[in-house]
């Protein structure tokens, strides 16, 4: 279990302006201005956040093909915490540390918004089985997690143009010229716009990280 | 199942594997250079894994029994499949989509979005004689019943399958009266 490289710094920032932690061509997740964060360590090294305010995700799970497109644009509001795993650098220029009067005004004391980030990070951790190091280059991977209310947690992983969502009920793999939907009891193949479309009500869903 | 459709199968599959030896790269470890950030992409890993074996796994085993829609539009259909095809129709959102369809601008932005997918500024460019409000309006109206989708991020609208389908049966009722219903 890789739980251990995982630590949380136990200091509260607040963000200074409304901004993107990371956008492409296929998706998207904002932070609202005034949300607080907690950096992720791994060995002294801070290599990520837990975010918890106002924030929101858009994925356009949209597979395009020479059939039409097949899928949606899904739009989540980010009032959970969530977690991101991947460059730092930018992300701190937008925080600041977070001072007592920055608590009140959110009716949080820190106490309970570092249990919270705590149990965030325990739950993506816990799921960990495979020993193991990725290196990230600048700018270049992330990881998000985000609590679905259901005691799970949903995913995008992202790395160039590359993108994995997977989700209650539906995963979306985009690479390219490439992508595949799996979506209410359907799985919709491209290649370069040619499609393939499989309807699977006999497969089961995806295994999504519950806990 | 034809040799065209193996073949395809056979580079969708390549692909997938593609795909997940590139997930891979990222996860493994040996890339240990420079002064890049160190994380640990295990259960990620693992997890994407899950979910590409899942839909491979998936694929192989429906197809027998499912729909294929090749490049050129071939359609095999086989057992339960063929007969729900066969069943009943949804009166009330058949209606909605042909409701939507009864209008001329909103026929004329689905054959602008048949070429592929544009920006509303494209749209606008190429049909003048729409104004911008009610060419949103259209748009809502065509988004609302699934003939169009709109990609929230870049906001660009893209043409649906049921769109696609829509517009060619507008087109080929559209040809069957002008031959004056002796096509």
């Amino acid at each position: 279990m890789m739980h251990d490289h995982y630590e949380l710094e136990k200091a509260v920032l607040r963000s200074d302006d409304a901004f993107m932690l990371y956008r492409t061509e296929k998706a998207s997740v904002g932070i609202e201005k005034n949300t607080f964060a907690v950096p992720i360590k791994v060995e002294e090294e801070k290599v990520g956040y837990v975010f918890v305010g106002q924030g929101k995700l858009v994925v356009d799970a949209i597979v395009e093909t020479e059939e039409g497109a097949f899928g949606k644009s899904i739009e989540r509001a980010l009032s959970e915490p969530f977690l991101m795993l991947g460059n730092t650098e930018q992300t701190s220029q937008h925080f600041r540390p977070a001072s007592c009067d920055d608590l009140k005004r959110a009716a949080v004391d820190e106490r309970t918004l570092l249990d919270r980030a705590q149990k965030l990070l325990d739950q993506y951790a816990s799921k960990s089985t495979v020993s193991g190091h990725a290196d990230l280059c600048s700018h270049s991977g992330w990881i998000f997690a985000f609590s679905n209310g259901e005691n799970a947690l949903d995913h995008l992983v992202s790395k160039g143009s590359e993108l994995v969502y997977n989700a209650k009920g539906m995963s979306f793999v985009s690479k390219g010229n490439k992508s595949i939907l799996h979506s209410s009891g359907r799985v919709v193949l491209s290649r370069h716009g040619k499609p393939i479309v499989v309807n699977t009500p006999h497969l089961p869903h995806p295994p999504h990280s519950c806990c | 199942m034809s040799e065209d459709v193996k073949e395809e199968l056979k580079k969708l599959r390549e692909e997938m594997a593609g795909l997940k030896d590139r997930l891979k790269d990222m996860a493994g470890e040996g890339h240990g250079r420079r002064r890049g950030m160190y994380i640990d992409f295990g259960n990620t890993q693992d997890y994407v894994d899950d979910v590409m074996r899942g839909v491979a796994n998936g694929v192989h085993g429906e197809l027998e029994r499912s729909i294929f829609i090749g490049p050129g539009g071939c359609r095999m259909w086989k057992g339960h499949r063929h007969e729900e095809e066969e069943g009943g129709i949804d009166f009330g959102q058949a209606a909605k989509a042909m409701s939507a369809l009864g209008q001329e601008h909103r026929l004329k932005i689905l054959d602008a979005l048949m070429s592929g997918g544009r920006y509303i500024n494209e749209l606008q460019e190429e049909l003048k004689e729409i104004t911008t409000s009610t060419l949103s309006s259209h748009l809502d109206v065509l988004e609302e019943v699934g003939l169009v989708v709109q990609e929230k991020v870049r906001g660009r609208y893209l043409i649906t399958m049921p769109g696609r389908t829509a517009y060619q049966m507008a087109r080929k009722v559209s040809r069957f009266l002008e031959a004056g219903g002796e096509e």
